[in-house]
C-alpha cells in the first residue's frame, strides 16, 4: 500500500508540462436550428475553453486535438482534429429535452462514440421508463435492454448473458462497485442527478476493465468546468425516497454531492396489504436504503486530481408468520457498499493523456436467519418446536491501483495501455446451529482469503477501411493466492462495419477471468451467498464470448440482433449435499463443488422508434444457460439459476404537450430455476424384532438440479410527468405506480400446508405495487 | 491492416475458446424413477428386498401394478424371489438362508428385473464382522436431572486396514412372567465420533453408527446410555446388536442425517448417497453380532 502511493504521488509531483501552440483553431459551436451556443464548454486536455455570445472559441494547437464540447441543454460531442495548420470548424450540437443531463447507453460503441455509436437511448426515453422510485433510475433503464434481465427483482445487481450478478462490474468514474442496487435491484445505489453518462459493454469489453467474466456497466459522474461560478442543485422527495444533490463549478473546480434515504415507512401498511393474499401466513416485509456519493475535481496545470467517494446502504427484514402454528421465519438481509478513489490524469502535448487512479472499495452482505421449525427430539420420542439460527456474512475489500496511457497516432488509431495491481480480501463467514445448543467455541476461517493481481493490458482501435473500424486488445494478469500463481493472456477483439447508411454489423470475441468467487444456493427462501477467495482447488474462474450483433438505423428507427455465444471454466456450485450445520472452512473445503463449466446461447432483439408525440422501445432477449459439473446431477448438465428464456420490454410514451407527458412500461419474462427437492424417495426398513415388520419412510431427493421454474413475471408501471419553468429553475411532479397490477411476482418459494393439511410449494414475491408521488424541485 | 486478416485474428481468438457443451443438451431425470432399499444380513434365514416408486409430494397420481423379479447373487450362489407392485411401494422376501460361502470381501449383485422398467443392478463388498473386545453395562448409573439411564460400553478392535462401518441396534427385555415383548431401545451418545440416526422420527427408533476413521487399525472403547423405562427391583436386560454394515449403508445413513437443519427456508436440498444403476437407495450388506448385556 505505501509503495502504491508513492508511485501515484511520485508520478503526480514528476510530471512536467511543457506545450507549444502553433496554430489556430477558430470554431463555432451551433444548434440544430443554426442558433449560435452561448457558453459552451470546449475541454481538451487539461483545459476548457468557451464559446462567446456568437458561440465562438478560438485555440492555439499543434498536433492530434481531441475535443468535448458540451452545453446544457445538447448532447455531448466528441471530435478529434490533427492540427498541423490553422483551421476553421463548426459543430452542430443535438438538443436534448430532458432536464437531468445527458445519459446515454451505449454497447460497443467505438473510440468515437459521438459518430458511430450503437444501441443509443436518448435521455428523453430515460425520463419515459417508469422506475420504482418515481424518478429516473439507470437500473430501470438497463433492464427494459435485451441481455439484461428483468427477472431479477429479488437480486442484488444485474444479471446479464447468463451469468450470476458478480459476474458483471459497474464501474463508477472507474471505480468498480459490487452490488451496487437498492431495493433487490429495483434501484441503482446512483441518483441520476449526479449521473453524466452511462455505457453497458455487452459484448466487447474494454481491455481496462477485466475483473469479471461478464458485461461492464460504466457510469461516468458529472464533471463540468464552466468560466462563471455556477451552483445548481436539486431536491426530490416521494413515498420512496428523499434526495437532494448539489453541484458547484468554476473554471478548475467541481464539487457534486448526493444523498438519498428511503422514505418506505410511509407505505408500510399497503406493502403489508398488498403481499398478504394467503390467509394461513402473515408476511412484513421491511425495506430501508440511502446512499451518499461526493465527487471533486480540480483542474491545474495540464492536470486534473479527482476525488470520488460513495457509500450506500440496503437493509431488508422479511418475516413469515404462519397463523395457525408455531412456524415462524424471520430474517434480515443488508448489503452494504464504501468505496473511495483518488484520479490524478496528465493531458500531455501531442494529445497522450496519462492516469493514474488508486480505488479502495468494502462491500459486504448479510443474510441472518431466525426459523422456528418443528425437531423430532428422541429423548421424547416426539416433535418439538425450536429455534435455529443461520448466518451468511461475507466482506471483500478490494485495493486497486492503475496507471494507464491513451494515445492517438498521426493515423488516427487510438492506443490505450497501462498496468494495474489489485488486491482482493474475501472474509466468508457462516454458521448454523439450534438457538438452545449454541456451539462452545467461535469459528476463525482458516481457508484462503486473499488473491493479488498483476495486470498488463494494451488495446489498439481504428478505422480498417473507409467504412470498417477494429478494436483488438489483449489483458495479461499474474493471479497470485495460497502459494499458487496463475497467469492468464485475454485476448479479445471488435470489428464494426457499416455495411450501407443504414446497415452495418459488429463481431466481438474476448475471453476474461475472475478471481473473486459468488456461490449461491437457489432453493427455498432466501438466497444464501458466500463469496470466495480463489484457492489450491477452486482456481481462477475464465470465460469466452463470441458474438455477432446486426444493426440498421433509420431516420426514427434503429433496430438490431445480436447473437453470441459465451463458454466458462472454472465455476463454483454448492454440493448437492449441502449442510450448513458446519463451520465457514468446512463448508468452503467441503460444501462447494468445483471445476465446473458453463455454456450460454443468446439472441437479442431491440427496435426503437418514434412518431410524432409517440414512441416506444421493443426489447426481446431469448437465452440458454446451463452449467456442467463432473460432481453434480450425475454429471449431466443443468440449467443455471438465471436460465431465462424469454424476456421482453415494451417502453411506450407519450408526449401530450410540452409540460406533460405519459408513459408505461410492460415486463415479461420466464420465471427462474430453483433447486427444489419436489420427488420423495419411500424406503423399506426392517426391524431387528424380526416376524414380517416392516417401516416405509421417506426423504427428499432430488432428481434434476435447477428443474423448478418459478413462475413468470409479467408487470406493468405507469408514471405521468408535468414540469413548470420558474425564475429560479423548475419544480415538477411525477405520478406512477410500480407494478400497477398487484402482481406480487415469484421471487422464492416456501413449503406451506394447503386447507387438505398436504404439503404444497408456495410461490412468493418481494414487490407489492408501490404507487409513487415525486415533487421535485430544481434550482439554478 | 485487411479486413481480412482482422477477421482471421477474430476466428483465432475464438478458437481460443476451449471449453464447450450443448447448453441445450439437458437429459430429465423421469419422474417414475425406482428406489431400492435393500440391506441384507448375511447370517439370516431370509431378507427383505423393498422396492418402491418416487413420489411427487406435490402432484400424486396413482400408478400401474407390474411385477418384478429380484436376483442376489455371488460368485457361487443365485436366489431369485420375485414380487409385485401395486402401489407406491412393495417388499419381496428373498431367501438367503442358502447364501452360504460369503466372505469379508466378496462382492455381492443384485438385479431387479422387469419387463415396466430397464434392469435396477447394484453390488456391494462383504463387510468384516465385528470384533468385540469387552462390554459392560451398569443400571440407573446416569440421572440428568429428570430422568435415569443406563450407561453401556463397548470396545471395539478394528479387523482390518481397510476402511469399515457399524451400527448398533439396542433391544430392551423385561424378564418377569407376562412381560411386554422386547422393545428397540433409543440409544444416546456424548461421543462426537458416533452418530444417531434419528432418520425416520418416531417410526424407526434411533440406532448408532459410525465408521473405524478414527481408530483405524487400533481399538476404541464407545459409551452410550439408554434411557431407563424399567421399575427398579424389576429384572431385565438388554441385547445389543452390533452390526458391521458394509460402507455404502454407511455413506446412505450418513446422508440421511446431513439434511439441512433449518429444511425449509434457506436451503433444504441435498442427496443422498446411492449405489443403485438405473434407480436410487441403497443395497448393503451387514455382519451381525449379539451381546447380551445384564445389569
Amino acid at each position: 500500500m505505501k509503495y502504491v502511493v508513492q508511485i501515484f504521488f511520485c508520478l503526480l509531483t514528476c510530471s512536467t508540462a511543457y506545450s507549444q501552440s502553433n496554430y489556430s483553431v477558430a470554431g463555432k459551436v451551433l444548434s440544430n436550428d443554426n442558433e449560435a451556443i452561448y457558453h459552451a464548454v470546449i475541454q481538451y486536455d487539461s483545459n476548457s475553453a468557451f464559446t462567446d455570445e456568437k458561440g465562438e472559441f478560438e485555440i492555439q494547437y499543434d498536433g492530434n486535438l481531441i475535443l468535448k464540447i458540451s452545453a446544457i441543454g445538447f448532447e455531448d460531442l466528441i471530435d478529434t482534429l490533427h492540427v498541423n495548420h490553422d483551421m476553421d470548424v463548426v459543430y452542430l450540437l443535438n438538443e436534448v429535452s430532458h432536464e437531468i443531463g445527458q445519459v446515454v447507453i451505449e454497447e460497443e460503441g467505438r473510440r468515437y462514440e459521438n459518430t458511430k455509436s450503437l444501441n443509443k437511448i436518448e435521455t428523453s426515453e430515460i425520463k419515459l421508463i417508469p422506475s420504482a422510485a418515481g424518478m429516473s433510475d439507470i437500473y430501470s433503464t438497463l433492464k427494459t435492454q435485451p441481455g439484461v434481465q428483468s427477472n431479477t427483482e429479488g437480486q442484488k445487481g444485474l444479471v446479464i448473458r447468463g451469468g450470476n450478478y458478480d459476474q458483471s462490474t459497474t464501474y463508477v468514474d472507474g471505480m468498480p462497485v459490487v452490488g451496487s442496487s437498492h431495493l433487490f435491484g429495483l434501484l441503482s445505489m446512483f441518483q441520476t442527478d449526479c449521473i453524466e453518462n452511462v455505457k453497458l459493454f455487452n459484448g466487447y469489453k474494454p481491455v481496462k476493465y477485466g475483473a469479471t467474466l461478464g458485461p461492464a456497466i460504466e457510469i461516468n459522474l458529472k464533471e463540468e468546468f464552466s468560466p462563471e461560478k455556477i451552483s445548481e442543485g436539486s431536491v426530490k422527495s416521494s413515498f420512496l425516497s428523499t434526495q437532494v444533490q448539489s453541484k458547484v463549478s468554476d473554471e478548475n473546480s467541481f464539487f457534486q454531492f448526493g444523498l438519498r434515504n428511503s422514505n418506505l415507512f410511509l407505505i408500510q401498511d399497503l406493502i403489508n396489504q398488498a403481499v398478504n393474499n394467503n390467509e394461513a401466513r402473515i408476511i412484513t416485509p421491511v425495506y430501508r436504503f440511502s446512499d451518499i456519493s461526493f465527487k471533486a475535481s480540480y483542474l491545474f496545470n495540464k492536470q486534473k486530481l479527482q476525488f470520488l467517494y460513495l457509500k450506500s446502504f440496503d437493509g431488508v427484514d422479511y418475516n413469515i408468520d404462519f397463523v395457525g402454528e408455531e412456524r415462524i421465519y424471520l430474517n434480515t438481509m443488508s448489503w452494504n457498499n464504501k468505496a473511495a478513489s483518488l484520479n490524478w490524469s496528465y493531458y500531455a502535448e501531442g494529445g497522450a493523456t496519462l492516469n493514474a487512479e488508486l480505488v479502495s472499495n468494502t462491500y459486504n452482505s448479510l443474510l441472518y436467519s431466525n426459523h422456528r421449525i418443528t425437531y423430532f427430539d428422541t429423548d421424547i420420542n416426539d416433535q418439538i418446536w425450536r429455534n435455529s439460527l443461520s448466518e451468511f456474512d461475507n466482506t471483500i475489500d478490494n485495493l486497486k491501483s492503475t496507471f494507464t496511457v491513451e494515445k492517438v497516432d498521426a493515423k488516427g488509431r487510438l492506443f490505450h495501455t497501462g498496468v494495474q495491481f489489485k488486491r482482493s480480501d474475501v472474509s466468508p463467514e457462516s454458521f448454523e446451529y439450534w438457538e438452545d445448543e449454541p456451539p462452545t467455541d467461535s469459528d476463525e476461517f482458516s481457508g484462503n482469503t486473499q488473491v493479488n493481481t498483476y495486470s498488463g493490458f494494451v488495446e489498439i482501435s481504428g478505422d480498417l477501411m473507409a467504412n470498417s473500424a477494429f478494436k483488438i486488445g489483449i489483458r495479461s494478469s499474474l493471479f497470485c493466492y495460497d502459494d499458487e500463481s496463475e497467469f492468464h493472456t485475454n485476448p479479445r477483439v471488435l470489428i464494426s462495419s457499416d455495411v450501407t447508411e443504414r446497415f452495418g454489423f459488429n463481431f466481438y470475441s474476448q475471453m476474461s477471468s475472475q478471481d473473486v468467487h459468488l456461490v449461491t444456493l437457489n432453493s427455498f427462501g432466501f438466497i444464501p451467498e458466500l463469496w470466495v477467495a480463489p484457492s489450491k482447488t477452486k482456481p481462477i474462474e475464465r470465460s469466452w464470448t463470441t458474438g455477432l450483433k446486426l444493426n440498421y438505423t433509420g431516420e426514427s428507427t434503429s433496430i438490431f440482433v445480436d447473437s453470441y455465444l459465451r463458454g466458462m471454466s472454472n465455476l463454483l456450485e454448492f454440493s448437492e449435499n449441502v449442510d450448513f450445520n458446519q463451520n465457514t472452512s468446512e463448508i468452503v473445503e467441503n460444501e462447494i463443488t468445483s471445476n465446473g463449466q458453463g455454456a450460454v446461447v443468446g439472441m437479442e432483439f431491440s427496435l426503437k422508434s418514434n412518431y410524432e408525440k409517440f414512441n416506444y422501445n421493443l426489447s426481446y432477449a431469448f437465452g440458454k444457460s446451463s452449467r456442467l459439473f463432473e460432481d453434480l446431477n450425475q454429471g449431466n448438465a443443468f440449467p443455471f439459476a438465471f436460465d431465462i428464456r424469454n424476456d421482453i420490454s415494451l417502453v411506450l410514451g407519450y408526449k401530450i404537450n410540452e409540460k406533460l407527458s405519459i408513459s408505461a412500461l410492460y415486463t415479461h419474462s420466464t420465471g427462474r430455476m430453483l433447486n427444489i427437492s419436489n420427488q420423495v424417495v419411500p424406503i423399506g426398513f426392517t426391524t431387528p424384532l424380526g416376524g414380517a415388520y416392516t417401516q416405509w419412510v421417506t426423504y427428499n431427493q432430488p432428481l434434476n438440479r435447477n428443474s423448478y421454474r418459478l413462475g413468470d413475471v409479467n408487470r406493468i408501471d405507469l408514471s405521468i410527468s408535468w414540469f413548470k419553468e420558474v425564475e429560479y429553475g423548475k419544480y415538477s411532479v411525477q405520478l406512477g405506480a410500480y407494478n400497477v397490477t398487484n402482481r406480487v411476482n415469484p421471487y422464492s418459494a416456501i413449503v406451506t400446508i394447503d386447507e387438505e393439511g398436504n404439503q404444497t410449494i408456495e410461490e412468493v414475491g418481494m414487490m407489492p405495487i408501490l404507487p409513487n408521488l415525486t415533487i421535485s424541485l430544481e434550482w439554478e | 491492416m485487411g479486413i481480412r486478416r482482422a477477421y482471421i485474428i477474430s476466428l483465432i481468438v475464438s478458437m481460443t475458446s476451449c471449453n464447450w457443451f450443448d447448453p441445450f443438451d439437458i437429459p430429465i431425470v423421469e419422474d417414475d424413477f425406482k428406489s431400492v432399499s435393500y440391506f441384507l444380513p448375511l447370517d439370516n434365514d431370509s431378507s427383505v428386498c423393498f422396492l418402491s416408486r418416487f413420489i411427487d409430494v406435490f402432484d400424486q397420481t396413482s400408478s400401474e401394478a407390474f411385477d418384478y423379479c429380484a436376483k442376489v447373487h455371488s460368485s457361487e450362489n443365485e436366489i431369485v424371489s420375485c414380487g409385485n407392485m401395486s402401489a407406491d411401494t412393495s417388499s419381496v422376501w428373498v431367501e438367503t438362508g442358502g447364501f452360504s460361502g460369503i466372505h469379508p470381501g466378496d462382492t455381492i449383485y443384485l438385479e431387479i428385473e422387469s419387463t415396466e422398467f430397464d434392469v435396477i443392478s447394484s453390488y456391494t463388498i462383504a463387510p468384516e464382522s465385528a470384533l468385540i473386545n469387552s462390554y459392560s453395562m451398569t443400571s440407573r448409573s446416569y440421572y440428568n436431572g429428570s430422568k435415569y439411564f443406563d450407561e453401556l460400553v463397548l470396545e471395539l478392535l478394528d479387523p482390518s486396514v481397510k476402511s469399515e462401518a457399524y451400527m448398533l441396534q439396542l433391544i430392551s427385555h423385561v424378564d418377569t412372567i407376562g412381560a411386554p415383548s422386547p422393545a428397540i431401545r433409543s440409544m444416546k451418545s456424548d461421543d462426537p465420533n458416533m452418530i444417531r440416526r434419528s432418520f425416520g422420527d418416531k417410526l424407526l427408533d434411533n440406532a448408532l453408527f459410525f465408521d473405524d476413521s478414527f481408530w483405524q487399525g487400533g481399538s476404541y472403547t464407545f459409551h452410550f446410555r439408554s434411557r431407563s423405562m424399567v421399575d427398579e427391583g424389576v429384572p431385565y436386560h438388554f441385547t445389543l446388536l452390533v452390526h458391521s454394515i458394509s460402507y455404502d449403508m454407511y455413506k446412505f445413513f450418513y446422508d440421511l442425517e446431513a439434511s439441512d437443519m433449518t429444511g425449509y427456508f434457506n436451503g433444504g436440498s441435498f442427496a443422498v448417497h446411492s449405489n443403485i444403476d438405473g434407480g436410487h437407495g441403497c443395497f448393503g450388506a451387514m455382519n451381525s453380532t449379539q451381546v447380551l448385556l445384564f445389569p
